[in-house]
């Protein structure tokens, strides 16, 4: 089956040509790539412009600071092991609890403390990040996922992505992990992709592989329900990352915790173009109607507005 | 100018001077657009090299000159002097080059270089008169092995040319122990040419040791390679002596005759004469007049055909490389092939160029294959990234080791040009492969792989045509519209047709707007009412 090229002009499909021509070389700066590409620069960014984030615990930058970091874990229950330049979730080691001197994993496995030293040890040499280089090793606190998203995820962690298009919301989605696409929100390696209604998170469509569904393939959840809490707060946290890396046009992930509310998780310069699906709309449209706009210097509040408004549903 | 304009009339600019500048050089200076009624025209280049010898400050090289040899034509000739006085002998219809020079020290290199073309209607008698009764130089310990391969010969064959055939093949396949013995003792002095020259005298029969390179567009630094004219019948015949090449004896370039030294040095040691021979297409028009005139047209000099013969060899390469690169920016950008790196399919088409692709493909897939099942046994002992690469590396060596050996001792000869493959191309494929699978899984291993595959065959069809291969060679300003058109697929930004599947669905519900697939269907009815 193949789509009539003028249909998807006409209904604002962004496609990969035009993304990278039109958007991601006019509007993103190549300078400021290295704040997104490293978690550990964009976690400081953000703690600067005010963004929440999950607590950062401690960096691990040198083999030798490994022995007085485990000491550390000794006091703690619950935390994420991260490296700051990983790419498509490698090297995140979760931690959900204590068993004596053992600690659990979220698939109740037990590992020891010299698992951890040798996890972390790797992570510096680079063993999880792209290219091979050299790496730190981030210790945050974990997220403690809000229960009403249990379903709508298998093992890994349902996260949203908002893309912010000169600093205004344009498009969201919710990302669900699933059997196939082994726990990761990753959508081209088999995770459902919830296309969220951006002026109020309630769920529009659901798509897994590029086609459409209505249930999670594992859990059987239905999507129709789904209906995002804070998502205003979502929005304002997804639209002040354009402060923040200066980058015209990019993805937000954002996670949300029971007690925090919803936090940045990392920044993506290069968002798929996916979301279009999951939302079953074209990009194009709402870009345009943001680059015609002739006062775009707003605040965060009023950018999220005028999203708002200008593509409620009702 | 907004930056796409710059970009669009930049791209028009260096096509419209890229395709005019062709047009130019086809009708003003008559190189022909198309392949007819072209002639092709060989350079031979010979380069001297020595070092200085540091006992004595003056050095002497000669080089012994090619003579006109039926069917050949010799169309030009141009020597490199390098502050050496140069003359030119000739003697009993020998020519001879003279490089001389009171001071020389360090690596010397001197340049011989000739232009020549077939030309069937050329007749010209080099060989020198038989000698009726021609002498071998066994000494009495080998004469009576000789003669025991000579009469072994002579009883299974017929005539005298059979005779040299049988001789030819008994040497090459030391079929008797004989022959063992005396290739051993002969070599150390001589070569297989002269054994045979020597075996043949024993029977009466008059042969001479002829040197000369073959006429094989491409090859580089080759060493002179001797063949036997031996006297049949009032006439001298040419045999081909080395079995493994299959050339034929036609495009044998006669350089010297008889025993004496190609090149010889005084003055400098660790002396060396090596060939390259490239040939190019001309006019027929332009090689007439060329052949008359026997003077070098001066308009070739600021073109590629101006380079040594060495370097244009590698330029032949070289400048296919610019559309392979179209190639792959089309396949990317406008059909939405996915490869593993950006270029790196040019480099194995090059790779292909090299093996052909009927062997190189299979031979490609085995190595890449083996080397990713190593990998991944690699990865679970948690190895780092750099130390697994590099023992991919090793591995790498070893398969091809492998496969070079099996295939050598199965006499599959094509199995040998896994050497052509450059180590580093399937290096960094498995690597960059074994990243793919580590960050993406072994789905887009396989998509990436086989796209990679797929635009690098894509390539090594468009780099091994031929009318492209004369094009990119002889208008290398071609390339300036290959640039253009590049620009302007950089601007192109349209759909993939990759996106036109992929987006299928999507435009599906366009058609049928009340898109029953939606979620939340009873609250979106409502909403589309209220509309």
């Amino acid at each position: 089956m193949l789509a009539n090229p003028f249909t998807l002009r006409r209904m604002g499909i962004l496609g990969m040509n035009q993304r990278n021509v039109d958007f991601i070389a006019r509007y993103n700066d190549r300078r400021f790539y290295p704040l997104v590409d490293d978690k550990l620069k964009t976690k400081k960014a953000a703690l600067k412009a005010g963004i929440s984030v999950p607590h950062l615990i401690g960096v691990v930058s040198h083999q030798f600071e490994i022995k007085s970091a485990l000491a550390k874990f000794q006091k703690l229950d619950k935390f994420v092991i991260k490296p700051a330049q990983g790419s498509g979730g490698k090297g995140i080691l979760v931690i959900v609890g204590r068993e004596g001197d053992h600690f659990l994993k979220p698939s109740g496995d037990k590992i020891s403390l010299m698992d951890i030293q040798r996890h972390i040890s790797n992570t510096l040499s680079g063993l999880y990040s792209l290219g091979g280089r050299n790496d730190v090793a981030m210790v945050e606190d974990l997220v403690n996922f809000d229960p009403r998203f249990n379903d709508y995820s298998y093992q890994g962690v349902p996260d949203i992505r908002v893309i912010i298009f000169k600093g205004f919301p344009v498009m969201a989605m919710m990302r669900c992990s699933t059997k196939d696409s082994d726990g990761k929100a990753n959508l081209h390696q088999g995770a459902v992709g919830v296309g969220l209604d951006i002026s109020t998170g309630k769920s529009l469509f659901a798509v897994q592989n590029d086609t459409l569904v209505e249930r999670h393939p594992d859990t059987q959840k239905p999507f129709n329900e789904l209906h995002i809490p804070h998502w205003d707060v979502i929005l304002k946290l997804s639209a002040a990352c354009y402060e923040m890396t200066h980058l015209g046009y990019l993805g937000a992930d954002i996670v949300l915790d029971n007690e925090l509310g919803p936090l940045i998780l990392e920044v993506n310069a290069r968002p798929g173009l996916a979301i279009q699906i999951a939302n079953q709309i074209g990009l194009a449209h709402r870009l345009h109607a943001i680059e015609a706009l002739e006062h775009s210097e707003l605040s965060v509040d009023e950018r999220v507005e005028w999203s708002i408004n200008q593509w409620s549903q009702k | 100018m907004s930056s796409r304009a710059q970009v669009y009339f930049i791209a028009f600019a260096l096509i419209l001077m890229g395709i005019g500048m062709t047009l130019y050089k086809s009708y003003e200076m008559g190189f022909p657009l198309v392949k007819g009624e072209t002639q092709e025209v060989w350079t031979v280049e010979a380069l001297v090299t020595f070092k200085a010898d540091t006992s004595q400050p003056e050095a002497q090289a000669k080089l012994t000159l090619p003579s006109k040899q039926s069917g050949i034509v010799i169309l030009d000739e141009q020597y490199t002097t390098n502050g050496y006085g140069l003359t030119t002998t000739e003697e009993n219809n020998i020519r001879q080059a003279v490089w001389s020079k009171r001071d020389v020290s360090g690596q010397q290199r001197l340049y011989y270089k000739m232009q020549l073309t077939y030309d069937p209607q050329q007749q010209s008698e080099l060989m020198p008169a038989p000698n009726p009764a021609p002498v071998s130089d066994f000494d009495k310990d080998r004469t009576v092995a000789a003669q025991a391969i000579i009469e072994m010969a002579f009883q299974q064959s017929s005539d005298t040319e059979s005779l040299v055939n049988r001789l030819i093949q008994i040497i090459e396949t030391k079929d008797l122990p004989e022959v063992g013995y005396l290739l051993n003792d002969e070599l150390k002095t001589g070569s297989k040419t002269k054994l045979i020259k020597n075996l043949l005298a024993l029977k009466g029969i008059d042969s001479t040791i002829v040197r000369g390179v073959y006429l094989e567009d491409g090859h580089r630094r080759l060493l002179p390679s001797e063949i036997l004219s031996v006297y049949i019948e009032n006439e001298w015949k040419l045999f081909n002596f080395s079995s493994d090449r299959e050339t034929n004896i036609k495009n044998f370039l006669i350089w010297q005759i008889g025993g004496k030294s190609l090149l010889d040095v005084v003055g400098g040691v660790d002396s060396e004469v090596r060939f390259s021979i490239i040939s190019n297409i001309m006019s027929s028009r332009r090689v007439a007049v060329w052949n008359e005139l026997h003077t070098e047209s001066d308009d070739s000099d600021f073109t590629i055909l101006g380079l040594p013969t060495e370097q244009q060899s590698i330029f032949k390469l070289i400048l296919l490389i610019p559309l392979g690169a179209l190639v792959v920016v089309f396949l990317r950008v406008l059909i939405g092939i996915k490869t593993s790196g950006t270029f790196m399919p040019v480099l194995i088409a090059l790779a292909f160029i090299e093996t052909t692709l009927t062997t190189g493909l299979p031979v490609f897939l085995t190595i890449v294959f083996v080397g990713l099942l190593i990998r991944s046994y690699l990865s679970n002992i948690n190895l780092l990234l750099v130390a697994r690469v590099a023992a991919i590396v090793v591995i790498v060596v070893g398969l091809m080791g492998v496969i070079s050996i099996t295939s050598h001792k199965l006499g599959i000869q094509q199995g040998l040009t896994v050497t052509f493959f450059p180590m580093i191309i399937l290096a960094w494929t498995i690597e960059r492969m074994s990243i793919i699978w580590e960050e993406e899984g072994p789905k887009d291993v396989l998509v990436q792989g086989s796209g990679s595959l797929i635009v690098a065959i894509a390539c090594y069809f468009v780099m091994t045509s031929s009318t492209l291969k004369y094009l990119a060679f002889n208008f290398p300003e071609l390339h300036l519209a290959t640039l253009g058109f590049i620009l302007i697929l950089g601007q192109y930004n349209g759909y993939r047709l990759s996106e036109l599947f992929r987006f299928a669905q999507v435009s599906k519900s366009e058609q049928d707007w009340h898109m029953p697939a939606r979620l939340n269907a009873s609250e979106s009815v409502s909403d589309k009412g209220g509309n």
